[in-house]
């Protein structure tokens, strides 16, 4: 869990960097060149590098995911995404949850005196369609290479097969048994995207997701929030 | 390819040109990698109507320099017959100004691999008969030739790079001439930053600009080339686009220090570009070391601007070629057939030098003409700020100028393109030259 704070942590901080160096039009945003004329200012106006308005978005990504403390959750996911605008977008996303119980979780089933079951409920897919808004266009310059990329946050709705065991939860007599059940949720997501050759693009991006669902032994819904953290290789066309 | 074989060829010449034909010699020649010998016995079998590979055709024109068709009084023989070697007929022709057999011969060339430079000289021609929608025509067909060229190592992707260039300048300057400036701009956008050629459109995309009513884009076009990497390719012409629009932005003492600063630097060295001897342009565009003297320093630098130019490399390319075939044959010189051929490629040396030569004349001709020009024209603008002047003194006021500059907010420049602003404080990056506004407000509109 700490890994994935440091992680969570990294990314925020590289964005809030990003941020810095790429932003929109200010008049804050003026150049001071040695050669220019004193007292002298001009704007840097470039056009953009890479457009994609009106073009169609595909992405494979694999996620790393905490869905729960009882498992051990990675997965992928395939998106296709339209691009409405420059700056908006709507993608249809599908994620697969691969789950393994994790240490914790082994340690209460062989616990000496009889196994311990914890409550709990795990995330195995998800279909969810995002709106998207890509406000910064950046570039990063190294010495002889320049990194374009885009960075957005996208406010998603979707269905997630769950599975939980609150139904068997205090039957003694039963094992840990997960039954499968459909929830709806919302995804939030920030992402970046670097473009590579041709249409390539290659990004990472944190999910906050929250699915309504049960999460007690008397049957009542609430949310259950996990994160993702995803790593994506995608091609526009 | 050894001596011997050589020996044997230019022994069996006579006799061979009786029995087997010129086309025999052709390929053994060209087999040889003798590209220019090869040229010499590709017009005698064309000549004799003996038929050669039409690759091995494209590949002679391709390689040849054509410097050595516009000298060769032998391909007159061909203006009236359609024959595999047109494209060297039409280049002559075109240079003696005989466009209507020129563009009859490239028309004529369907599939030839010289698509580029057929649709360049082509566009000239329409070009001079004022047939606009030809001349587009042609030059767009030109750029997207060079797109599907391949390159090889004698055709570099510089060379083909350098031709599509030409192109669009050449198509960008007839959208500018209609006045269609945005067209202007976006024909402009073709051309990379990184293309050597690029600093040069810099002033054409400063008019277009200006003539926009873009002042602060205009003005950022040209304040480019003050840039420590662009400053060889400041032209007169920049600096005068740069006080015109400061004194219509009502910035006098600007106005009047750039009209000082084209004195100091550009007007003083005048007589420099126009009386410099060929030999001496010759070796200071060869040359890698920067001259002593500050009026050489002053055209050693203009004509660095060239130095990528297609007319330099292919000079550079063609002596390469033909100093390594006359050393093949001067081994074989005591030949008599031999010595006919070496004096021939020694002519076509001769006239590869002299056409660069006169071609670097024309360049430094055309400079001091420019210089000129910008004179007069500074001499004019000079005199409405005298007029300011005068207004400054009957209102009693001192009739030294001090700029004040007023920023312009970034809001007020119109947005005509999809534009972002980057904010890299304190860094340099070349990728940005050029896409500069001058963030200056207009101090007449009060």
């Amino acid at each position: 869990m700490k890994k994935r704070i440091l992680l969570l942590n990294l990314i925020v901080s590289t964005f809030a960097g990003l941020l810095t160096v790429n932003t929109y039009a200010s008049d804050k945003s003026l150049y001071e060149f040695k050669w220019l004329d004193e007292g002298e200012k001009v704007y840097v106006i470039q056009n953009k590098e890479y457009l994609k308005a009106g073009g169609i978005g595909i992405d494979i990504s694999l996620i790393d995911s905490n869905s729960s403390p009882y498992q051990d959750t990675n997965g992928y996911s395939l998106a296709l995404a339209y691009y409405l605008s420059e700056n908006w977008s709507v993608d249809f996303t599908y994620k697969s949850y691969n789950n393994s119980n994790s240490a914790d979780l082994s340690n209460l089933l062989n616990y000496p005196k009889g196994e311990v079951k914890p409550l709990m409920r795990r995330i195995d897919t998800a279909k969810l369609i995002h709106f998207n808004w890509i406000p910064f266009y950046g570039k990063i310059n190294t010495f002889n290479k320049i990194f374009f990329f885009d960075w957005g946050l996208g406010l998603g709705y979707g269905i997630f097969d769950t599975a939980g065991n609150y139904k068997t939860f205090d039957d003694e007599n039963v094992s840990l048994t997960l039954a499968e059940e459909q929830d709806s949720g919302f995804n939030f997501r920030s992402f970046v995207k670097f473009y590579g050759i041709g249409g390539l693009t290659f990004g990472f991006e944190y999910n906050l997701t929250g699915v309504q669902t049960i999460m007690s032994q008397s049957g009542a819904k609430e949310t259950l929030y996990y994160n993702d953290i995803i790593g994506t290789i995608g091609y526009i066309f | 390819m050894n001596k011997y074989l050589l020996i044997a060829i230019f022994i069996i010449t006579p006799a061979l040109a009786n029995a087997k034909g010129y086309a025999d010699m052709f390929n053994i020649v060209y087999r040889n990698n003798l590209y220019y010998s090869s040229y010499i016995f590709l017009k005698k079998s064309v000549s004799r109507g003996e038929s050669i590979a039409q690759g091995k055709v494209e590949k002679i024109m391709d390689i040849v320099h054509p410097s050595v068709f516009i000298h060769d009084p032998e391909l007159d023989e061909f203006v009236s017959k359609k024959t595999a070697i047109d494209y060297a007929v039409a280049i002559r022709r075109f240079f003696l100004n005989d466009f209507k057999t020129a563009k009859k011969k490239l028309i004529r060339l369907k599939r030839t691999n010289m698509r580029v430079e057929k649709n360049y000289i082509l566009g000239l021609i329409y070009l001079t008969e004022k047939n606009y929608k030809h001349v587009a025509n042609r030059f767009k067909r030109c750029v997207r030739f060079a797109s599907k060229r391949r390159y090889t190592h004698l055709k570099p992707e510089s060379y083909v790079k350098t031709f599509k260039n030409r192109c669009v300048q050449q198509l960008a300057r007839i959208y500018f001439a209609n006045k269609d400036y945005k067209r202007t701009l976006k024909v402009l956008d073709y051309v990379r930053k990184d293309d050597y050629i690029w600093p040069r459109f810099l002033i054409d995309r400063a008019w277009s600009y200006y003539w926009l009513g873009e002042t602060e884009r205009s003005l950022g076009s040209v304040v480019t080339y003050k840039a420590p990497l662009l400053k060889r390719f400041m032209i007169p012409e920049a600096n005068y686009l740069r006080g015109l629009i400061y004194y219509e932005m009502c910035y006098f003492e600007k106005a009047e220090n750039i009209y000082k600063e084209f004195n100091e630097t550009t007007w003083k060295y005048r007589d420099v570009a126009r009386t410099i001897s060929k030999n001496r342009l010759l070796r200071l565009i060869i040359s890698k070391k920067e001259p002593k003297e500050q009026k050489n320093k002053f055209l050693y630098y203009y004509l660095k601007g060239f130095k990528k130019d297609i007319r330099f490399f292919s000079f550079k390319q063609a002596r390469g070629h033909l100093t390594a075939e006359i050393k093949k044959l001067s081994r074989v010189k005591s030949l008599r057939q031999a010595q006919i051929f070496l004096d021939l490629l020694y002519y076509y040396k001769k006239a590869i030098k002299e056409d660069f030569q006169d071609f670097l004349k024309n360049v430094s001709n055309d400079y001091y003409l420019q210089i000129r020009q910008m004179r007069s024209a500074f001499v004019k603008l000079n005199l409405m700020v005298s007029l300011k002047k005068r207004e400054r003194l009957a209102q009693g006021k001192s009739i030294v100028f001090k700029d004040e500059l007023e920023t312009k907010p970034l809001g007020d420049i119109p947005n005509i393109d999809d534009k972002f602003i980057w904010d890299f404080r304190g860094g340099f990056w070349a990728d940005e030259l050029g896409d500069y506004a001058v963030a200056l407000q207009n101090r007449c509109v009060k």
